[in-house]
């Protein structure tokens, strides 16, 4: 590997005129080509120990882990048009593997560049390469900022030290953030310079917006989800996958599992496997064994529908593989045969003539893994989304998101709404309550305390109540003291009634409260919390903020507006 | 009578609303329109009497009026005296609607030549009229559609035209026959009773495939039963596409009903069967019959210029499978050999007298109207017969084949897919026909080489599995299938009389494997038991180098699936049974066996893991190897499966294995010997034992008399 001055400097921790002037004086070799001047590994290694200087080297690119005559690459560079005509690096993907891992018909590599236009800014190019020609490629990036493919100069940022993390293979049941590997069969470790050039991200993020479904097959083709990932936008990205062997875990209907691994004594014999299976959330199979070449069959006594593998190096305990899947235990397919015969239909009337293909046949095909589940696992299995139903709920009620009252928790609702009113600590703001019939008050006693909460809760900020009332009426609240009504504007929008119809019509109908803090949407009208329950659901889009504000921004009384808007005292 | 009391212009009136009643363009009734029309006709003065008197003829039911029974024959007195010498779209309609009774009877013996011909002139100019409008389907019979919906509904002749005129008229057959407007069909058949020899011209002027297959269909029911060799009439130079397709649908159903008529006169007493054509046994002989129409049919396709006939017979040969099908499948088959038969002889006359490079693909154009791609094996069959009088051609014929194949895979798997039905019949020969091109395309051919190149250039990378599953498992089909045409070309080769080499082949056949192992680490766990791999250890047992240690090497080579492993032993045991002449084992095959099903067990371990399928194909290794051990733990591993999932075969299997495991003293423990028994009296409850399944019963049988008590 080679190290720029600036590199070297970094890695001991020096200034870069400290490190150009040992190389002048010659302590330190370098080589020279043209304006640029390099350091070998070796080379700095021993002038390090030589001047008892700390020296921390950058995560190796290409790690000696593997023997690199052994191996061949796959070099994906996506380039783009981000400002005039300059190409510039949109993400450049080093894969590489064993060359035997290729299987039996893969030929050398060619070194050859392919070029595919993905758009009218993007550009692919491709080229395999056997991995120990990689390194100039990388070398010629890292030190000049530019690489020349075919005669197009494509032109890099990237911070000089990268990180390195392992990528493994699961299928989706960790974060969405978490880089997976490119590789279908091995897990892979990564090598990342990252760009932090903000300008660029920005750009691909506007561009992908309007071309994502263009992109994601292309994307998809070069085991990289850049248009999830856009984060990476700009970046340089080496995987070498980790396959010095190949494990791999599969189900059987007669309650086995068989972890396979396609190594050589001598490597198995360096690692251990754990696997894992569970039903229902409940673990059914943890087991860690020293890895065997060849199958290792492992008998469960239950259903599984969760089950996953990892095998870490013994030596210093990495992980270099893992996958966690879940199984499915039956799928629906919904088949249309897209047209049965064009039909040309004739509006007699007009002899409007209009020619369509009319859905063919409709089917369904329900496919069930194993249809005859133990009556106990089908049991637990109803247990468990019983369960796991109550327990969202209940998370959900805890982080205020949602909460559901039923029928007859008129109380536990009303505490809940009061409480979501005296969350508002912004009191400049108004708060927004929805409510068509917020004017067919309820009587009795729990309906006042409910009314008097209402306004006392808000009482220091701007109650704006929105409702739908047919025929123009009193506020019922004026006869409460002004000093918890006083706060209080309820206005009554309707659909103008002079159109076509002369019939009322409610200008809204959902039900929703507004704070300066939260959009909730409720299900029922206050007058229905009792007989028929509520619930409350925040949401995070803004749509019934606008809206109410919308609303009360409408003149009062005006019947040429669409919506006629009365206030009612 | 009725007509009495109706003035005399009532009579010039009445054929004028049966006529606009009928046409199927019209949106009223035949007894709505007596208001609008007798006063257009009519004085005023009888205008009220006429409309009284012809609606007392309709009876009421529902919102709908009849015509009453009793004054049938009378309108239609009036309609056909109405009608006569009117040439006019009217008054062929009302001809459709008096043709509903005896109409027709009632023209030929009253009318003039003249009048008929009028009448007949019209017709085919009203349908033609309609042909051009494309309206002559009626959509409430083709379609769901009814009511007003299928007033409102129009389909047009392109939604079902298929791909050239066998696959349209088969079509129509199937789903379209019955679906122009009545009052048409019914025109169409006054016609053809009018003028019976003028059919031709309702197919040579009426562009629309229904009216043209309707026309047929309906004069075949004449024809047939006058002569049935009538239909080969229709092929000749100077015939129109769509007459010699009708042709050859009609001479192949002739060819179907005379085998029809073959089973009915062995099942039943002739004078009890009703004869589809004019040949009635034992005065006539219907197989010689059926053959000679074949023969002719195909005759006339030769005279055709060239490429027609190339074509045509490509289409003859994709269309009788399907038109010859009867109930006596025997017959079929044999029918099919011979119309095959006849083709290749004329296809053979066309390549020695009329060679050109469009031959070929114009058959194909013919055979491959359907998507079908099987037809290149009927070249390759002509390709190897004048491969004697004319090498240079044979190389060429085999050449093209091959390019015209390669087109094919390469079409496959642009679209990421290579799909084979192996459950189509003619697959196996399909694929030989290949194998027989490929071994006349060239005098240097290395099969090996061939095949290394074929899977050089499609994306079977360990890249290409991950950048697009679907074009990678494509291209391992494809590979697949490059091998079994190569594996199918070597028996050709060697008749050809070259040099096969032994090593050569078990090598490529190795090759196949690894392949097969590699591509299952991407694709799932198909690809090792395919039908190729069960091709390929056939081709190493009699073509391999399938010595005693090679046989064992793959024993004990974990990449290699039962299904080969058991292909390779079996056929080497047939192999061995037909050289020695007996069916026992020497001591040294013994050996072998025994060494293999160790080295194989090694493998198989508990077989605890093994899906199903796989399971029946240790199953099977070990009874050719007579592996008693894993033949116990394969029943074992069976038992593990929900017993739901266990079918007839399996069950069989099971058994077997078990009776294996007991003729050679194998101690079963109480749960295998009671699941024993168990599936024994599950598989057959009684005496009766299906004919298929004799042979293994009375082996177990015999293993269970053995035994001291009689049972397992």
């Amino acid at each position: 590997m080679r190290f720029t001055v600036a590199d070297v400097a970094r890695a001991v921790d020096k200034t870069e005129i400290y490190v150009r002037q040992h190389i002048q004086r010659g302590h330190l070799m370098a080589q020279k080509d043209g304006r640029h001047v390099h350091v070998l590994t070796n080379d700095l290694i021993r002038w390090a120990r030589e001047r008892g200087l700390s020296l921390e080297l950058p995560p190796q690119t290409f790690a000696s882990d593997w023997n690199v005559a052994n191996r061949t690459a796959r070099i994906v560079v996506l380039a783009w048009h981000s400002q005039g005509s300059k190409l510039e690096n949109l993400f450049t993907f080093i894969r590489h593997r064993r060359k035997d891992m290729l299987g039996p018909w893969a030929r050398p590599p060619d070194e050859v560049w392919n070029t595919e236009e993905l758009g009218p800014k993007v550009r692919m190019f491709s080229c395999d390469k056997p991995l120990e020609r990689c390194q100039s490629f990388l070398d010629g990036i890292l030190d000049n900022g530019i690489i020349e493919i075919d005669g197009n100069e494509i032109q890099y940022d990237l911070a000089p030290v990268p990180r390195s993390f392992w990528a493994y293979r699961d299928s989706g049941l960790r974060s969405e953030d978490v880089v997976r590997s490119p590789f279908s069969r091995h897990s892979a470790k990564v090598v990342e310079y990252w760009s932090l050039s903000h300008k660029a991200q920005e750009e691909w993020h506007e561009y992908l917006d309007e071309f994502r479904s263009e992109f994601s097959r292309h994307f998809q083709r070069m085991r990289f989800p850049l248009d999830r990932r856009s984060e990476r936008a700009g970046n340089l990205m080496i995987a070498a996958a980790e396959d010095s062997m190949t494990c791999s875990l599969s189900g059987s209907h007669n309650s086995t599992l068989k972890f396979h691994v396609d190594a050589d004594e001598k490597t198995a014999a360096g690692g251990s496997a754990t696997v894992w299976a569970s039903h229902c959330d409940d673990m059914v199979l943890n087991r860690e064994f020293a890895l065997v070449p060849g199958p290792t069959i492992l008998r469960v006594e239950s259903d599984i529908d969760h089950l996953g593998f990892a095998v870490h190096r013994k030596n210093d305990g990495q992980c270099i593989d893992l996958v966690e899947t879940v199984l499915a235990k039956g799928f629906k397919i919904n088949m249309n045969i897209i047209s049965g015969n064009s039909l040309q239909l004739r509006h007699p009337p007009s002899r409007f003539v209009h020619e369509v293909s009319p859905p063919g046949s409709h089917s369904v095909i329900n496919v069930n893994v194993d249809d005859k589940i133990p009556a106990l696992d089908r049991a637990v299995n109803q247990q468990w989304r019983y369960r796991r139903a109550w327990l969202r709920e209940s998370l959900l009620r805890r982080e205020r998101k949602a909460a559901r009252f039923q029928p007859g928790e008129f109380k536990e609702a009303v505490r809940y709404f009061i409480q979501l009113l005296s969350a508002n600590y912004d009191k400049s703001r108004p708060i927004y309550l929805a409510d068509p019939y917020f004017m067919a008050r309820k009587r009795g006693e729990q309906w006042t305390k409910l009314y008097l909460d209402l306004f006392a809760a808000t009482a220091r900020s701007h109650l704006r109540i929105l409702c739908c009332q047919e025929e123009a009426t009193q506020g019922w609240w004026s006869k409460y003291p002004s000093a918890i009504t006083s706060h209080i504007r309820v206005r009554s929008f309707e659909k103008n009634r002079y159109g076509k119809s002369g019939k009322f019509k409610p200008a809204f109908h959902d039900r929703y409260l507004i704070t300066p803090g939260k959009e909730v949407i409720i299900t029922h009208s206050i007058n229905g919390w009792n007989s028929d329950g509520v619930t409350f659901a925040t949401i995070p889009y803004g749509l019934y903020r606008d809206e109410s504000e919308w609303l009360w921004s409408l003149g009062i009384g005006q019947e040429s507006n669409p919506i006629l808007v009365i206030e009612i005292n | 009578m009725p007509t009495q009391s109706l003035p005399g212009e009532a009579k010039a009136v009445i054929w004028q609303i049966f006529g606009e009643g009928e046409s199927p363009y019209r949106d009223r009734s035949t007894y709505d329109l007596i208001d609008l029309i007798v006063p257009a006709h009519a004085s005023p003065a009888n205008a009220g009497q006429i409309i009284y008197e012809v609606k007392s003829w309709f009876e009421e039911s529902g919102d709908q009026h009849f015509l009453r029974s009793d004054v049938t024959e009378m309108v239609t007195s009036l309609v056909l005296e109405g009608i006569r010498g009117e040439p006019s779209e009217r008054a062929v309609w009302a001809a459709a609607w008096i043709s509903n009774s005896d109409g027709a009877d009632r023209i030929k013996s009253d009318w003039s030549i003249g009048e008929i011909n009028i009448l007949a002139e019209s017709t085919i100019e009203t349908i033609k009229r309609h042909c051009d409008r494309d309206d002559v389907l009626d959509p409430s019979r083709c379609t769901t559609l009814t009511g007003q919906d299928a007033k409102n509904a129009k389909i047009p002749k392109g939604a079902f035209m298929g791909d050239g005129w066998l696959d349209t008229y088969r079509k129509i057959r199937l789903r379209l026959l019955h679906g122009l407007h009545r009052p048409i069909e019914r025109l169409i058949a006054l016609f053809i009773e009018l003028r019976p020899e003028e059919f031709k011209s309702i197919v040579t002027q009426c562009d629309h495939p229904v009216i043209q297959a309707w026309a047929a269909y309906y004069a075949m029911h004449t024809f047939r039963l006058r002569d049935h060799r009538k239909t080969l009439e229709w092929v000749n130079e100077g015939a129109c596409d769509a007459l010699i397709g009708l042709s050859i649908v009609h001479t192949l159903e002739t060819v179907k009903y005379l085998d029809q008529d073959l089973g009915a006169e062995k099942r039943r007493p002739t004078e009890q069967v009703r004869w589809h054509t004019e040949l009635c046994p034992p005065n006539d002989d219907l197989d010689s019959a059926a053959s000679a129409l074949l023969t002719d049919l195909v005759s006339r396709l030769g005279e055709l210029d060239a490429p027609a006939c190339a074509r045509w017979i490509g289409g003859t040969l994709n269309h009788a499978p399907s038109a010859l099908r009867a109930g006596n499948r025997g017959d079929v088959l044999h029918r099919i050999q011979e119309l095959e038969q006849g083709c290749i002889a004329l296809l053979k006359r066309l390549v020695h007298l009329s060679w050109s490079d469009d031959l070929i693909a114009e058959f194909g154009a013919g055979f491959a109207s359907s998507h079908k791609t099987t037809w290149t094996k009927h070249w390759a069959t002509v390709a190897w017969e004048i491969r004697g009088t004319a090498p240079k051609r044979t190389a060429e014929i085999g050449r093209t084949i091959l390019e015209i194949h390669e087109q094919h895979v390469a079409k496959e798997l642009a679209n990421d897919r290579m799909y084979i039905s192996w459950t189509h019949g003619n697959s196996h020969e399909w694929i030989e026909g290949i194998g027989k091109a490929l071994a006349l395309s060239s005098v240097r051919l290395d099969l090996y080489q061939w095949v290394e190149t074929k899977c050089q250039t499609m994306p079977l990378s360990a890249w290409d599995a991950e950048a697009n599953l679907a074009s990678f498992s494509a291209a391992d089909r494809a590979a697949q299938h490059w091998f079994h045409v190569a594996f199918a070309a070597i028996p050709w080769r060697e008749r050809l009389g070259f040099k096969i080499d032994p090593a050569k082949t078990s090598a490529m056949v190795e090759t196949l494997w690894t392949h097969c192992q590699f591509v299952d680490g991407y694709a799932g766990d198909d690809s090792k038991s395919s039908v190729e791999v069960g091709f390929a250890a056939q081709t190493a047992a009699l073509y391999g180098e399938s010595s005693d240690t090679w046989l064992l090497k793959q024993a004990g080579n974990p990449i290699v699936h039962p299904r080969a492993l058991w292909t390779l032993f079996h056929e080497c045991e047939k192999k061995r049974e037909r050289d020695s002449g007996t069916r026992i084992r020497s001591s040294d095959t013994e050996e072998v066996h025994n060494e293999a099903a160790r080295l194989a067990g090694e493998h198989f371990g508990s077989g605890l893991h093994f899906s199903l399928g796989t399971l029946q194909w240790w199953s099977q290794l070990w009874l050719t190897l007579c592996a008693t051990e894993q033949a116990i733990l394969t029943v074992k591993a069976f038992l593990g499966f929900p017993w739901h999932l266990l079918d007839r075969d399996k069950k069989l299997l099971i058994l077997k294995l078990l009776t294996l495991a007991i003729s050679e003293k194998q101690y079963l423990d109480a749960e295998l010997a009671e699941n024993s028994s168990w599936l024994y009296s599950e598989l057959w409850p009684n005496l009766y034992t299906a004919k298929e399944e004799r042979e293994d019963r009375e082996r177990i049988d015999a293993v269970l008399r053995q035994t001291r008590d009689g049972s397992l």
